[in-house]
């Protein structure tokens, strides 16, 4: 699953550490989630979404099999 | 649970700790029996109490660190990772387990080759129990 978290993060002049603060995370999982290491729950994909202001599907992108 | 409830459990478990090292290690002493095993449990204990104090005190210096632990230990990609090394750890035991017992059969080490399938036998035992209970709860 693809993400826009990098650009958004650019966008909004946001520091890793400054997003992972706000929704409760370490910074380790901000750098998984921007590089597609690791998904995002539904919990944490609804945290990031409401920080940029954003609908989970506006960050994040569901790719069909 | 509160995260500060939780690291004050984990003091009062380190206290115990502490009081059951201290005691395994003194009351061989005034038994006159020099049991190695129990004061080297004892000192297992003890060491691993005062460990966890230490620990205590750091986590607990300032509100930002308490803050910083509580992310690390909720941190969802942690518990994540925490999980499925847990996972390979619990099958990679049951294939050497499985390797050893074999072995030892051969060897005539039957009596230990017992005792090790007994734990594989209780792990997936307590595997199966877990996810019951877990797949009835989710």
């Amino acid at each position: 699953m693809e993400n826009r978290i990098k650009d958004l993060r650019k966008e909004q002049n946001v520091t890793q550490q400054d997003l992972a603060d706000a929704v409760g995370v370490t910074r380790q999982t901000i750098i998984s989630l921007e590089n597609g290491k690791y998904n995002a729950s539904i919990q944490l994909a609804h945290k990031i979404a409401k920080y940029f202001s954003l609908t989970i599907e506006q960050v994040f992108i569901f790719e069909e099999e | 649970m509160d995260f500060r409830k939780k690291l004050k459990v984990r003091l009062y478990v380190a206290i115990v700790y502490i009081i059951l090292g201290l005691a395994m290690i003194v009351i061989p002493l005034f038994l006159k029996n020099d049991n190695n095993f129990a004061s080297s449990l004892g000192f297992a204990f003890a060491v691993i109490g005062i460990a966890r104090i230490r620990q205590y005190k750091l986590i607990t210096k300032s509100e930002d660190s308490i803050k910083k632990r509580e992310i690390a230990e909720s941190d969802e990609r942690s518990i994540f990772i925490a999980s499925k090394a847990r996972g390979i750890a619990f099958f990679s035991y049951i294939i050497v387990a499985a390797l050893v017992i074999i072995v030892l059969q051969v060897l005539n080490y039957s009596q230990v080759a017992l005792i090790i399938s007994a734990t594989v036998c209780f792990m997936v035992l307590v595997y199966w129990l877990s996810y019951l209970i877990i797949s009835k709860r989710s």
